[in-house]
């Protein structure tokens, strides 16, 4: 019986593609190459709001039900996308502060992240003037 | 400076007014980039309630039921410079007999006039929402409340005075590497539709009214790294006036409230559990002969259970309780005109909420009730006809934008 099941698992490691791990990019001009987990969390929730070099930070997402956004969620930032929902909502209905834009697909993303200074964003593979950033 | 800023009882309408003008101005002329326009951010919610007995937002306990709680909501931020915002939010809301109306919410000038990756500093300016416990901010929006409606301690007859202030905010916010502490202080003036205290306080509608006077509303908040874990400790300290009328039989009677809420949150996994318990302090005095000095202290608290069964599904449960006066839980010592069950209210409650996009959500809830003291007296107008023991299914259709 074990072996059976070892072989199953096998046959669904070799069977299942190797999910694409979801990255994080910033505009090329922003300065910076890495960051903690964190300080990530604390851009994605509006927290921080410059960069080091006082440019203002633009916050890009997918939406909440796009797999690669639940993704970067869970396993970037560590936050259920419920959680960040909450905290957005809390921003905007309250006139505290922002929610960060909402794009509707990856090329979107990318464009994005490339064109506007001081943009923050993620996707699976980056583009041209977009820089990947560690998360530690 | 508040005097300038604030917006006098019968010109809250017209001031909200200028200033969403302003912001007409003010937002085409710092568009710059297609992406850094304006946010506009909007909500609508329907409620429907059914009970066995009493009325809550209408006429609950008719046979079809009520469809008595109507919210919905625009707002729109702009930041015109780095350290610069401008909001603002107008809601319209009918809640039963109590309220029908079109408001602004909140119109504020956003200075954050210290910008450290660490440490942020400002000061907001205008209609500020009073920062009180985990919901009092956006106590109207269906999406940020744990429930259909929200737990006692916010409950609908302290709503006017809770709501927001006119006048200003300072607020810090503080990352460290055990998590992150805020700090709000609100003065300025709060809301001034009191008929229910009023009639709470009194136990009947006095010929004369009450007003607000200047008041502090403070919340020192942590959060730990993960956000799991939130802490929040909120303050109030309001003042009133009653202004007798011509020939009154109550003189010029002054009202304090000092609340003091205490807040918890813990997530586990797909578990939340939230806690929080407010003590009321209050004073009435100079009323006169006809009502003596009294001291009473109200005590409200709740805890909640929410499950997340997946990204769409939310099970929740909660025990809620309120004592008008917590050395009289029972009302032994009301006067024989006031039913005993107008002291207290213990809400067993059991909900269900789905969320199939972003955009919508739907919640269904039942609730039984032992005890009357959070119902309105607008849809109660019989005190006496109330029940003590009672229940009620309610529904919730929620949209966003």
């Amino acid at each position: 019986m074990e072996r059976i099941s070892f072989f199953v698992l096998c046959f669904i490691c070799l069977a299942s593609p190797v999910s694409q791990g979801v990255e994080l990019f910033v505009n090329s001009r922003v300065p910076i190459t890495s960051l903690s987990a964190t300080e990530a969390r604390n851009i994605f929730t509006m927290r921080t709001q410059q960069w080091p070099d006082r440019q203002p930070i633009k916050v890009f997402v997918l939406n909440d039900d796009h797999p690669l956004h639940k993704q970067f969620s869970k396993e970037t930032l560590r936050v259920f996308p419920y959680k960040l929902r909450r905290i957005w909502d809390r921003n905007i209905y309250s006139g505290t502060g922002e929610a960060p834009t909402t794009l509707d697909s990856e090329e979107e993303m990318i464009k994005a992240i490339s064109t506007l200074a001081g943009s923050i964003g993620y996707a699976n593979k980056g583009g041209e003037n977009v820089r990947l950033i560690k998360v530690q | 400076m508040f005097d300038l800023l604030k917006f006098s009882k019968s010109t809250r309408l017209f001031e909200g007014f200028v200033v969403s003008l302003m912001f007409i101005a003010v937002a085409p002329a710092y568009s710059f980039e297609p992406l850094e326009k304006l946010q506009v951010h909007g909500f609508a919610s329907q409620g429907y309630f059914l009970s066995s007995e009493n009325n809550l937002y209408g006429e609950s306990s008719k046979s079809h039921g009520t469809l008595g709680l109507t919210e919905a909501g625009v707002n729109m931020s702009i930041r015109p410079t780095n350290s610069i915002r401008l909001a603002i939010q107008g809601i319209y809301r009918h809640a039963g007999a109590m309220d029908e109306s079109a408001q602004i919410d909140y119109a504020l000038l956003d200075w954050s006039f210290l910008n450290h990756e660490d440490l942020r500093m400002g000061l907001r300016l205008g209609r500020i929402k009073n920062p009180f416990g985990f919901y009092n901010e956006t106590r109207d929006v269906a999406f940020t409340r744990p429930s259909i409606t929200l737990p006692s301690i916010y409950y609908e007859r302290s709503r006017n005075m809770l709501l927001s202030a006119d006048g200003g905010q300072l607020y810090v916010d503080n990352t460290t590497p055990i998590g992150n502490f805020s700090f709000q202080l609100n003065v300025g003036e709060l809301g001034d539709e009191l008929e229910e205290i009023e009639i709470a306080i009194l136990s009947f509608d006095a010929p004369g009214h009450l007003e607000n006077k200047q008041s502090f509303i403070g919340k020192l908040g942590y959060e730990n790294t993960s956000g799991a874990t939130r802490l929040a400790f909120s303050y109030a300290d309001a003042d009133m006036e009653y202004k007798p009328t011509s020939g009154d039989f109550l003189d010029n009677g002054h009202l304090n409230f000092k609340l003091f809420l205490f807040s918890a949150q813990q997530t586990i996994g797909a578990i939340t559990l939230t806690g929080e318990y407010l003590r009321q302090e209050n004073i009435f005095e100079d009323f006169g002969p006809f009502y003596p000095k009294a001291t009473p202290t109200s005590e409200s608290y709740y805890i909640q259970g929410d499950y997340h069964l997946n990204d769409h599904f939310k099970a929740y449960t909660r025990y809620d309780a309120l004592f008008s006066n917590k050395d009289d839980r029972n009302g032994k010592y009301y006067p024989p005109n006031i039913p005993r069950s107008t002291a207290f209210t213990k809400d067993y409650m059991i909900g269900l909420q789905w969320n199939p996009s972003t955009q919508w959500m739907l919640q269904a809830e039942y609730h039984r009730i032992n005890g009357t003291a959070l119902l309105s007296f607008a849809d109660n107008p019989d005190r006496l006809a109330v029940k003590q023991h009672w229940s009620v299914f309610t529904l919730q259709l929620s949209y966003r934008f």
